[in-house]
């Protein structure tokens, strides 16, 4: 199953939903940080632009966890071996963790707005990277 | 510059992952202002910051010659989806704006990352 995964078109198609994923996740939490640091749309206020993108980040965020393990899945001796990945899986948790306790409170109370803000864009830029850079650190042949 | 990309260990990754960065960028106005969340107007600057980044980045990575796109069929159909995409805005913006006018575009923006993925195969 994982080799058919790995080999076949299948890989392409689950790698472009993951990117469809990410783009709504990030996409949707990026416009939220830069209301935050008072970019964008000013129309709304942080809370009300977030609860209203919310449905699409938690859409972003179970896609993105849907089929990163699937891929991962394909191939777990080259990923485990990959510090690219291992590294984005770090950054991944910690981007997770900030954003469920200082970037929620800091949308609903208004504290910390720029330091949350900022946080936030350094996190999840980082494991979008760190996502981009597994196919150039592979340790071993595949 | 495309030689920086093509030849050091972190030009290509980083043109790539600010290629996806800046997808994302634009992928989240576009969402927003589809779902009616925001205006277009609004997010009119992110858009426009959004895309330039996107195609910078895209145009970077193809001058490197890390992907061959002039005889890719996937890249034409991406061109035709765009032009599909262009001509979606100019009906939603001359005659009212409809909500099937959203439904297509996002459909179109879906199928233009899979094309895009799939310069690499054919």
């Amino acid at each position: 199953m994982a080799e058919f995964i790995k080999q076949s078109l299948l890989f392409p198609v689950i790698q472009s939903i993951h990117l469809i994923g990410l783009t709504m996740m990030v996409g949707t939490i990026v416009l939220v940080d830069l209301r935050l640091l008072g970019i964008g749309v000013c129309r709304h206020k942080a809370v009300d632009l977030a609860s209203g993108l919310a449905r699409w980040t938690r859409a972003g965020l179970i896609t993105v966890l849907v089929t990163g393990p699937i891929m991962l899945y394909s191939d777990l001796p080259r990923y485990l071996s990959n510090p690219a990945f291992l590294l984005k899986m770090v950054l991944l948790v910690v981007a997770l963790a900030a954003h469920f306790t200082l970037h929620r409170s800091t949308v609903r109370t208004g504290t910390n707005q720029k330091l949350a803000a900022v946080l936030s864009l350094i996190l999840w830029s980082s494991v979008v990277l760190a996502g981009r850079a597994i196919a150039d650190f592979d340790v071993r042949p595949y | 510059m495309s030689r920086i990309i093509a030849e050091t260990t972190w030009g290509y990754p980083i043109v790539g992952a600010l290629h996806v960065l800046a997808m994302a960028l634009f992928g989240g106005a576009v969402l927003a202002q589809h779902i009616r969340v925001v205006q277009s107007a609004d997010v009119r600057w992110i858009r426009r910051i959004g895309m330039t980044l996107v195609v910078i980045t895209g145009a970077l990575v193809f001058a490197s010659g890390a992907v061959g796109y002039y005889g890719s069929t996937s890249f034409r159909i991406k061109m035709a989806l765009l032009v599909l995409l262009a001509l979606n805005a100019i009906v939603a913006s001359r005659w009212s704006e409809h909500r099937l006018n959203s439904v297509i575009a996002l459909a179109l923006w879906v199928a233009v990352i899979f094309a895009s993925r799939g310069i690499a195969f054919f």
